[in-house]
């Protein structure tokens, strides 16, 4: 084709452009919220972290009738700001985001748009207007109660598979803050319970390959680790097969997960992203809501817990069970201080 | 041929929007409200033409590295490998050196395509010391390049304020400016697409990568020098890669690079020089095309609830039919041709006589 009809092309596309453009301005936010948009980094399906946020979103949609889009961008960070655009010109009032990698791009919109509520879930993100309120999660005090499950169990030798050593493992997907945060809480648990277990920790370095969870899981199981927590959203559903098929113990993280590989998963270490967001999207419907908060969600918020139910009772014996609802109460009534990371 | 090319490019883009027409229809989706979502997302509006042009920059010029490459007879597919490096390169000065900004961009944005080119090189080497295949090899170097920019990231380079891997801001000189959100990117992509056609359309070079394209041993009984041309092909491929890699980091709005930076990009390229036959131009208007697809599908799926991969199925439709009909269009036209040509040679042998009614009936 020549470039002289490579020109009129463009030029064609701009004047089309020029005669159409509807102005999409940014409208104030109107009193009652009408469109909810939920941005995340990785994809639904996990059975885990997004998951998790969806159920509070498909709440929100259910209870107070607004409509709600998600965007997957799938970990391409080629689709981060143009999910961010995109909702804005869908005209979100009020935006949800999961903004892991494009952080600087979050504060960016927000800045440019300040009439949208942003809420940025499971990480700390401040723009320079302070609009931006954050969601942040005390991974610290859920993974604590993961590490004292999966020191009573790698010390119980009665129990199936279990064997003398007192091994514990954690898959992590990529080694940053939350992770790091989520390890540190571990250990405290384990050590709450015996001082003497040791953690050893796997990063996977992706959040949605089974396959790499599985390996990273095995390779932790024949390190004679009894339990492993996965930390790493759809990736983790790879060790939590691993632990069936080697007759060994896994748990599950952000959603309760204790029933995908009955038997095995011993617990969930609960991160309610669902409940997080159904909170503050309630915040926002009856005018309470603040902007550039930084909300904490640990076990007394209800934010972190451990999911114990029958596939728990299952494996674990009746005492230890006791012991982990004692602890619990513990940390939220303070009794128990659990470390922080940073 | 040019014919050729536009007609099957046209009927390719009309038979996948159709294609997609149907997709949509039989799935209960709203037709019309997603197409016209589709497209009000990616051209008609500013923002949405200015992020169609930002992405179509990036497609243009892996896209030009690929055909470099297929146009000369060189299988490089290491264009996912040449830019990630080509943006490590640009990341790693635009972090260490900080010099003005006239001094900076250009260096920063050479390295990127000097880094593009060496890793294609190594490839080429290769292929010229050991008579390595350069088809495996550059795909290798995919997965050294990928692992070696992670472990950069996710350690001696990582931005411990960071949520994910990705390392600190380059120093703002080697920053590319924005112009009511059109990246600066689009001008140096554009620029470095005329070079690029320039040398593949009008140098003694680039003819002689093409005659080598058509036909191997023809361009060495003719005198070409094929080893010579084979690298410096391979050297050109690879540092259009890298550009379009170090473009990622200095245009843009992150100006870092954070893990999983080179998306799908490269075998997009690869994609688009296939469709285009491995023409500049051609390669040019696919990847704006891609570029809007991809750009539109997310406003689609906001509006009217299609899932973004749709933009995939339709790209993939684009492709097969064109590469599946260019041989068929091509013989299509020639027989169009010679059928007209027939006919009017036909008419000059009865014009002197006074020829049967039987004649020009068609056929």
């Amino acid at each position: 084709m020549s470039s002289r009809r490579l020109g009129s092309f463009v030029a064609a596309v701009v004047v089309l452009t020029m005669a159409m453009t509807v102005g999409v301005m940014p409208g104030a936010a109107a009193a009652s919220p009408q469109k909810v948009a939920y941005i995340i980094n990785g994809g639904l399906g996990d059975l885990s972290f997004y998951d998790s946020g969806q159920a509070g979103i498909d709440r929100i949609a259910k209870e107070f009738g607004v409509q709600t889009r998600t965007i997957e961008c799938g970990f391409d960070p080629a689709r981060y700001s143009q999910a961010l655009q995109a909702a804005v010109q869908w005209n979100a009032d009020v935006v949800f985001v999961i903004s892991y990698g494009f952080e600087d791009l979050l504060m960016q919109y927000a800045d440019q748009y300040p009439n949208k509520r942003w809420i940025n879930v499971d990480t700390v993100v401040e723009n320079s207007r302070r609009t931006i309120t954050n969601v942040d999660f005390i991974e610290e005090e859920g993974a604590f109660m993961a590490g004292a499950a999966a020191a009573l169990l790698t010390t119980d030798t009665t129990i199936k598979g279990v064997n003398s050593d007192k091994i514990i493992g954690a898959v992590g997907g990529d080694d940053d803050p939350v992770i790091r945060a989520f390890l540190y809480g571990y250990e405290q648990g384990a050590k709450y319970i015996d001082p003497k277990i040791e953690v050893r920790a796997v990063f996977a370095g992706t959040w949605d390959d089974p396959v790499r969870g599985k390996q990273a899981a095995n390779q932790l199981y024949s390190q004679r680790a009894d339990v492993v927590f996965q930390i790493a959203s759809l990736t983790g559903s790879g060790v939590l097969e691993a632990a069936a098929e080697a007759g060994k113990y896994a748990i599950g993280v952000d959603s309760n997960q204790n029933g995908l590989q009955p038997g095995h998963v011993v617990t969930s270490c609960l991160k309610n992203v669902g409940d997080a967001i159904y909170g503050v999207y309630r915040t926002i419907a009856n005018n309470t809501y603040k902007p550039g908060e930084v909300l904490e969600y640990g076990i007394r918020q209800g934010g972190m817990g451990l999911a114990i139910d029958d596939y728990t009772r299952q494996i674990l014996p009746a005492r230890s069970v006791q012991r982990l609802v004692e602890i619990q109460s513990k940390i939220s009534s303070g009794a128990i201080t659990v470390k922080r990371y940073q | 041929m040019r014919k050729q090319h536009a007609v099957s490019a046209a009927a390719g883009v009309a038979v996948s929007l159709l294609a997609g027409l149907a997709i949509l229809a039989i799935q209960g989706y709203p037709v019309w409200q997603s197409y016209a979502a589709l497209f009000s997302y990616s051209l008609f509006s500013q923002f949405a033409l200015v992020s169609t042009l930002n992405k179509a920059s990036t497609l243009v010029l892996t896209g030009a590295s690929a055909a470099v490459g297929f146009g000369s007879n060189c299988v490089n597919l290491g264009q996912p490998g040449q830019f990630l490096l080509g943006a490590m390169a640009a990341t790693a000065l635009g972090i260490f050196l900080d010099l003005p900004s006239w001094a900076m961009l250009p260096t920063v944005i050479v390295a990127a395509a000097v880094a593009g080119a060496v890793w294609s090189g190594l490839a080429a080497f290769m292929r010229l010391r050991w008579k390595m295949n350069e088809f495996i090899t550059t795909l290798m170097l995919n997965f050294v390049a990928d692992g070696v920019t992670l472990w950069l990231i996710s350690g001696p380079m990582l931005d411990r304020k960071a949520y994910s891997p990705m390392t600190a801001m380059t120093n703002p000189g080697a920053w590319l400016g924005m112009w009511n959100g059109l990246s600066g990117a689009v001008a140096v992509a554009a620029a470095a697409l005329a070079a690029v056609w320039v040398i593949w359309n009008r140098s003694k070079f680039g003819y002689e990568c093409r005659v080598m394209g058509h036909n191997p041993g023809f361009a060495a009984a003719g005198g070409c020098g094929v080893a010579r041309n084979f690298t410096w092909a391979m050297l050109l491929s690879g540092a259009i890669a890298g550009l379009a890699g170090g473009l990622m980091v200095t245009g843009g709005m992150q100006h870092r690079f954070v893990k999983g930076i080179g998306a799908n990009y490269a075998w997009d390229g690869v994609m688009i020089a296939i469709v285009a036959g491995n023409s500049m131009s051609g390669t040019a208007l696919y990847a704006l095309f891609f570029a809007a697809l991809q750009t539109g599908a997310m406003g689609m799926e906001l509006e009217t609830a299609v899932p973004s991969e749709f933009a995939l199925v339709l790209q993939a439709i684009v492709v097969l039919f064109v590469v599946a009909s260019r041989e068929s269009t091509r013989l299509i036209l020639a027989g169009l041709a010679a059928k007209l040509k027939a006919r009017r040679a036909a008419r000059m042998l009865e014009a002197p006589g006074e020829g049967g009614g039987r004649h020009g009936s068609g056929d």
